[in-house]
């Protein structure tokens, strides 16, 4: 799938170059290194990579919640269609403007990974819910109370009476991310970034969970941007991958493609590190670690950890080849694809 | 005691109170660890696998005599000098616990961040004053290359490393007194992927050379199947299966074992993993009547809301045991790739 | 493993050090705090006078400060300062003193000049003074009722005053630190019982208790003797509020894993708190003690004050400022309220200080 294919009316959001730097006494951290992505409507597309790839502050700028001033986006464009295809480029608002808090919980919508540092300990699940209805629609308090509760039979989430006047600390993990899930999808937003919903809960919720989410996006013919470290995740959830390393793409192709045949030795590596399919023996795993945020390295980034690293690998950074409806940013197919 | 048996554990349970009012009157107890049995023979891995409430991690640190337990016997047998360590006071429990050690989750809590490197990994040994100071740099130095960090890192502060490198300095702390028996603390849970094999690896490397036992502790089964001889199974503070590794994962006898495994990835594209249990964990201060899964167990029938089953061979088979009124007759799948 | 900026391998100190140079207003008063406390410390230098010498002719002179030119009444200019020396007048009206310039005479005023003499510490005798004149008189801040030189007292009253914070600090810190961290360490009966005695004695307010505890010290003791006196007691009240804070930060690290590391490796539980809590709360320690410092100054100031403190022939910032208890002596001679900015300044420095370090412990702040 590339970009070129997908028409303006299919798309929702359509992410060219993005780059977002940290400037601190340290040094500047270039989290995001120019990456480039798009999600259809009611399309979803998984971002997979490991600590420090900037995944993270990829969601957060898609908001514009990327913590200023110490993160600035240097360049590229945040194309999002609104209704009735209005297009509005997100990186020329302003970080407070009216505009942008309209759209944070009304049109897009985020969930975390850790639901006890989203909810308000001090304020009831039914208070923290009606405040964002009541902040986005102009509807009276019984009227949110009623919005409140369809969004907790929404996620099936058990006694929801009983739930709107407990406290956050009161229910289980579990049970905090179903609300947190609630709150971001109680105005139907377009698109939901979901950064890491799972990694904190128990195996047997976290199936759950992401049933939840994907029954939710097809009732609600929602958009998702699901954010995870773990393949097994994509593979149940996303249409679209984006592999991510040090701040870039690393390589883009769809759930199917990526999974039958990944291109990127990265992307191999992380398919071969699971020690799920494993026997017995060694588990094959990638040898080094990621480099520190503030290293200026030349040439491509994975290089001193890529067993096919060539001397050209070492001196140029690649640039993205597009193979087959695919994208991958390796020397090793220079020679197969367009650039 | 066994011979062959390292450590033997027998009626392990752990209470903690729930305090509350001005007179911190107790309550009820959270009975987090609530009648365990376990032996681990020397050389074994032995995987302990539970979620949240489970009492897997509280198992773990009663074995080490973190604290005290409730009740039972927690006994260890090193080259035939044997120990109940629950009834030991700490005054002589001292030169004991050069037998075992623990590595943890947290990386970024385990290491005392004001502290050098160096002081970090020596610890246990000056704590039981082995070697000279020399001495003890020398053995830094070697743990820290075969682990597969430098020297040069002992002069340096653990802000300075990523997470694996700072399980690895866990690693070498642990090793630096030469135990017996580590007890492994979902030690690669907070890491990458990539990482996470590269310290599995090195703890199977470590196991041969060091002719080290494990009790490896995990929330989910897929990481103890690579990593396991045997595999207990844990849910609210009990034991529901015990089995070797490759029945565990081919022939699950306990409805909870087989939810586990129905809830690993299948690294699937389009693939739904299979919910079998209904509802939440419950609260360990109110564990149910009968068997503790029963609310949630899609096989419940009356007797199990009446009697809690006790944990039994399974006929026919080694080291298999299974705490079921029903397992009899339960066909159960294995939902494995 | 290894990155190329530097700042990965400074350690936490250098970097506390560099966050600290960014406080403009907290180097600046460390400068100034070096300052006083060089000039208290070497007080027979930097005073142009002895503590106690008293200048029959000049009492109550106003400050000299002002008269200091540099161009005479003839419009000649010199480079070196001078004053007119100044002879006392009765005002006819007032029948108090005044003093007029005496414009014959002169009065250059030199550096390291000789004059009284003194053994600093008892040790050294000299009688070089950092600055003075050689013959006459020089007042920068005037003098008091039987002349004696304020600037002179001030410096020397300094010591008490700016000793006195730092000594009571001592043993605020090491009770304090012991009774809190056993309180957040062993937790149980022992953190019960401490934390009740906590309340009860930060229920007693402190002036009241400082008075209480002051007006017991035997009118006969030699004014040292009541000073050890006066740092003892502010010790020993003070502590509370560092060990309450000091268990609450010793709370939260008890369960860290490095801890039970420990534990589980066999260590004792002194050697735990002393390898491991202390160094974790140290900087904690740090911030409570640079704030409690000027709480002690204002404190012994106001016991001074009010002649519950330290007694003559010591001298202290508040002792000097017993006489203005009746305002009649302030509203003629308004500048023996002087020691009190110097209170003021000190007072002022060190919280600014403290207040940097506490941003420098806070992981939020920049």
């Amino acid at each position: 799938m590339s970009r070129n294919l997908l028409n303006n009316s299919e798309k929702l959001i359509d992410v060219e170059n993005l780059a977002v730097h940290f400037h601190v006494p340290q040094g500047t951290v270039k989290a995001v290194d120019g990456i480039s992505f798009d999600i259809g409507k009611g399309k979803s597309l998984g971002i997979v990579g490991e600590s420090g790839c900037g995944k993270t502050i990829t969601a957060l700028t898609m908001m514009l919640l990327h913590p200023h001033p110490e993160a600035k986006i240097e360049k590229g464009s945040i194309h999002f269609y609104r209704h009735k295809n209005e297009m509005i480029n997100l990186v020329d608002l302003d970080v407070h403007s009216k505009i942008i808090r309209r759209i944070r919980g009304n049109e897009i919508a985020m969930i975390f990974q850790e639901p006890m540092m989203s909810l308000n300990p001090v304020h009831k699940i039914g208070d923290q819910l009606m405040e964002i209805i009541r902040l986005h629609q102009q509807i009276s308090k019984s009227n949110a109370k009623q919005v409140a509760l369809d969004a907790l039979d929404m996620v099936k989430i058990s006694a929801p009476v009983q739930r709107m006047n407990e406290y956050p600390f009161q229910i289980s993990g579990g049970m905090r991310q179903r609300v947190m899930i609630a709150m971001a999808l109680c105005c139907k937003p377009k698109l939901l970034i979901a950064d890491e919903p799972t990694t904190a809960l128990d195996v047997t919720i976290e199936a759950e969970i992401l049933k939840l989410i994907k029954d939710l996006q097809n009732d609600l013919n929602m958009s998702l941007m699901m954010i995870t470290h773990d393949l097994g995740v994509i593979g149940e959830v996303t249409d679209q991958v984006a592999v991510m390393y040090v701040g870039k793409i690393v390589e883009k192709a769809s759930t199917k493609d990526l999974f039958k045949e990944p291109l990127h030795p990265y992307t191999q590596g992380l398919f071969k590190s699971r020690p799920e399919i494993k026997i017995s023996g060694r588990l094959d795993s990638i040898k080094g670690s990621v480099p520190s945020p503030y290293e200026v390295t030349h040439g491509c980034s994975f290089a001193p950890r890529c067993d096919f690293a060539t001397s050209l690998c070492r001196s140029r950074s690649p640039e993205l080849i597009s193979l087959d409806g695919r994208e991958v940013s390796c020397w090793k197919y220079a020679d197969q694809g367009g650039i | 005691m066994d011979e062959n048996n390292i450590l033997e554990v027998e009626g392990l349970k752990k209470f903690f109170p729930n305090r509350k009012g001005f007179f911190n009157r107790i309550t009820s107890f959270n009975k987090a660890v609530n009648d365990i049995s376990l032996h681990i023979k020397k050389g074994e891995t032995v995987g302990l696998v539970g979620e949240s409430g489970s009492g897997k991690t509280t198992v773990g640190r009663c074995i080490v005599k973190l604290f005290p337990p409730t009740e039972g016997s927690i006994k260890y047998n090193f080259n035939g000098k044997s120990l109940d360590i629950s009834q030991t006071p700490e005054h002589q429990l001292k030169d004991f616990r050069k037998n075992f050690q623990m590595l943890f989750q947290d990386v970024y809590s385990s290491l005392d961040p004001k502290m050098k490197i160096l002081d970090i990994v020596t610890e246990p040994l000056a704590i039981h004053n082995i070697g000279t100071e020399k001495e003890r740099f020398e053995t830094a130095c070697e743990l820290m290359t075969r682990v597969g960090l430098t020297p040069d890192d002992l002069q340096k502060y653990p802000h300075q490393f990523s997470g694996g490198q700072r399980q690895r300095i866990g690693i070498t702390r642990a090793l630096s007194i030469q135990p017996k028996f580590i007890v492994c603390d979902e030690p690669v849970s907070a890491l990458d992927v990539s990482v996470q094999a590269q310290i599995l690896n090195l703890l199977l490397d470590l196991r041969k050379d060091f002719n080290l036992s494990y009790l490896f502790i995990a929330h989910d089964l897929g990481v103890v199947k690579y990593f396991s001889d045997r595999i207990i199974v844990m849910y609210l503070g009990k034991i529901v299966e015990v089995a070797p590794a490759e029945d565990i994962y081919t022939r699950p006898k306990h409805p909870y074992t087989e939810a586990l495994l129905a809830a690993i990835s299948k690294y699937k594209v389009g693939s739904e993993r299979k919910i079998l249990l209904q509802g939440s964990i419950p609260d360990p201060s109110k564990p149910p009547t009968g068997c503790v899964l029963q609310p949630r167990c899609q096989y419940a029938i009356d007797a199990c809301k009446q009697t809690a089953p006790d944990l039994l061979p399974v006929p026919n088979k080694n080291d298999s045991f299974v705490a079921c009124h029903r397992s009899s007759e339960l066909d159960l799948k294995s939902y494995s790739s | 493993m290894s990155g190329n900026s530097d700042y990965i391998h400074l350690t936490e100190r250098q970097l506390n050090f560099k966050k600290f140079l960014r406080h403009k207003v907290a180097v600046f008063s460390s400068f100034v705090l070096f300052i006083l406390y060089l000039m208290v410390i070497f007080a027979d230098f930097f005073a142009p006078y002895g503590m106690l010498t008293n200048h029959k002719y000049y009492l109550y002179a106003p400050p000299q400060i002002s008269k200091i030119r540099f161009v005479d009444n003839e419009k000649n200019f010199s480079w070196r300062p001078f004053i007119y020396r100044q002879v006392a007048k009765r005002d006819p009206k007032t029948l108090r003193f005044i003093y007029i310039d005496d414009t014959k005479k002169k009065d250059f005023i030199y550096f390291f000049v000789e004059g009284e003499k003194y053994k600093m510490f008892g040790l050294f005798e000299s009688n070089v003074h950092l600055f003075g004149v050689k013959e006459g008189k020089l007042f920068l801040f005037g003098t008091d009722i039987i002349g004696r030189d304020l600037l002179s007292r001030i410096i020397f009253g300094g010591r008490v005053s700016l000793s006195i914070g730092l000594v009571g600090v001592l043993i605020l810190v090491i009770l304090g630190t012991i009774i809190g961290t056993v309180s957040g360490y062993f937790g149980g009966w022992y953190d019960n019982i401490i934390q009740r005695i906590i309340e009860i004695v930060r229920t007693i307010p402190q002036v009241a208790l400082w008075m209480a505890l002051a007006s017991i010290i035997p009118k006969e003791w030699p004014s040292s003797y009541v000073y050890l006196g006066i740092v003892i007691i502010f010790g020993l009240i003070s502590w509370a509020g560092l060990a309450r804070e000091l268990r609450g930060k010793v709370l939260a690290i008890r369960r860290a894993d490095f801890i039970y590391a420990a534990e589980i490796s066999g260590a004792s539980a002194a050697r735990i708190i002393r390898t491991h809590i202390i160094p974790n709360v140290f900087s904690h320690i740090i911030v409570i003690a640079t704030l409690s410092i000027p709480i002690m100054i204002i404190g012994e100031a106001a016991l001074s004050f009010l002649g519950l403190g330290i007694k003559p022939p010591m001298t202290s910032w508040g002792l000097l400022l017993t006489k203005l208890k009746e305002v009649q002596t302030l509203k003629h001679y308004p500048w023996l309220i002087t020691p009190a900015g110097f209170i003021v300044v000190s007072v002022l420095c060190f919280n600014f200080i403290g207040d940097a370090l506490r941003d420098l412990n806070d992981p939020h702040s920049k």
